[in-house]
């Protein structure tokens, strides 16, 4: 639609701001779901072989890493 | 936090994906638009990113690094598989933690479907910039395209979602758009 007064614009972006908050609170909500187990056992596995790769004992800090 | 020069031994590197994984897991499922394809492309990111870590220098964006890896796995398995992942995952808010009233149900379904009909560089290009965090510069950084490419995909992602959404903002200022600019005015002003 050509002829856009000020007016009009104003309203789109109004109805911009709603778009962009609905997005937002869409992504926040999926954000706020609990990590799968599989991921977290994972990276245990991963550090676990790394360590055990190097061959020179556990690296300080690794207890901390839970 | 000490830093070590040999790149073996990150403690903070598996800190700091940790970290991102929420995130990073939102935008996988937000961009597939289902949970099982989304967790196996997080999987496949985590793998190669592990595998990779070495060419991570620490102090720069993991974040950014840890997205390019997930979307480039996503648009090169696109490209295998010869179509689109057309299919969303149902029951999608029994899987949310919040309770579904507190935020509206139907809210969130309609803000995934509307996801869902766009084209994935423009549904790409809106979640970096409109949800996951990122900036422009950062996005066409993730996405290996020019900044001027995401304002527009992003854009037109915009414009496509407000005619796929329904907007109750919008309709709670009435059908008459000039009393609404004197609203809208009066508030800005």
């Amino acid at each position: 639609m050509q002829g856009h007064t000020g007016n009009q614009d104003q309203d789109k972006s109004a109805v911009t701001d709603a778009v962009s908050m609905k997005l937002r609170r869409y992504y926040a909500t999926v954000m706020e779901e609990a990590i799968p187990d599989r991921f977290l056992d994972l990276l245990e596995q991963l550090d676990a072989a790394d360590n055990e790769q190097r061959g020179k004992g556990v690296p300080k800090g690794a207890a901390d890493d839970k | 936090m000490i830093s070590n020069s040999t790149g073996a031994e990150h403690p903070t590197f598996k800190r700091e994906l940790l970290a991102t994984l929420p995130n990073l897991r939102a935008f996988a499922i937000s961009l597939c638009g289902r949970h099982d394809v989304a967790d196996d492309l997080v999987q496949d990111t985590i793998l190669k990113a592990w595998a990779k870590q070495e060419s991570f220098e620490p102090g720069t964006n993991m974040k950014a690094w840890l997205f390019t890896i997930l979307r480039n796995q996503f648009f090169s398995q696109m490209r295998k598989s010869g179509r689109e992942l057309q299919d969303t995952d149902g029951a999608f808010t029994s899987r949310l933690s919040v309770h579904p009233a507190q935020v509206g149900q139907l809210d969130l379904e309609d803000c995934k479907s509307a996801l869902a009909k766009l084209p994935e560089d423009q549904r790409e290009a809106i979640l970096l910039v409109g949800a996951s965090g990122f900036s422009y510069e950062e996005a066409a950084e993730v996405c290996g395209c020019a900044i001027g490419t995401i304002k527009s995909r992003a854009s037109r992602a915009r414009n496509r979602l407000q005619e796929l959404m329904s907007v109750e903002d919008y309709h709670e200022f009435g059908p008459d758009s000039s009393s609404a600019a004197v609203v809208t005015k009066a508030i800005a002003s």
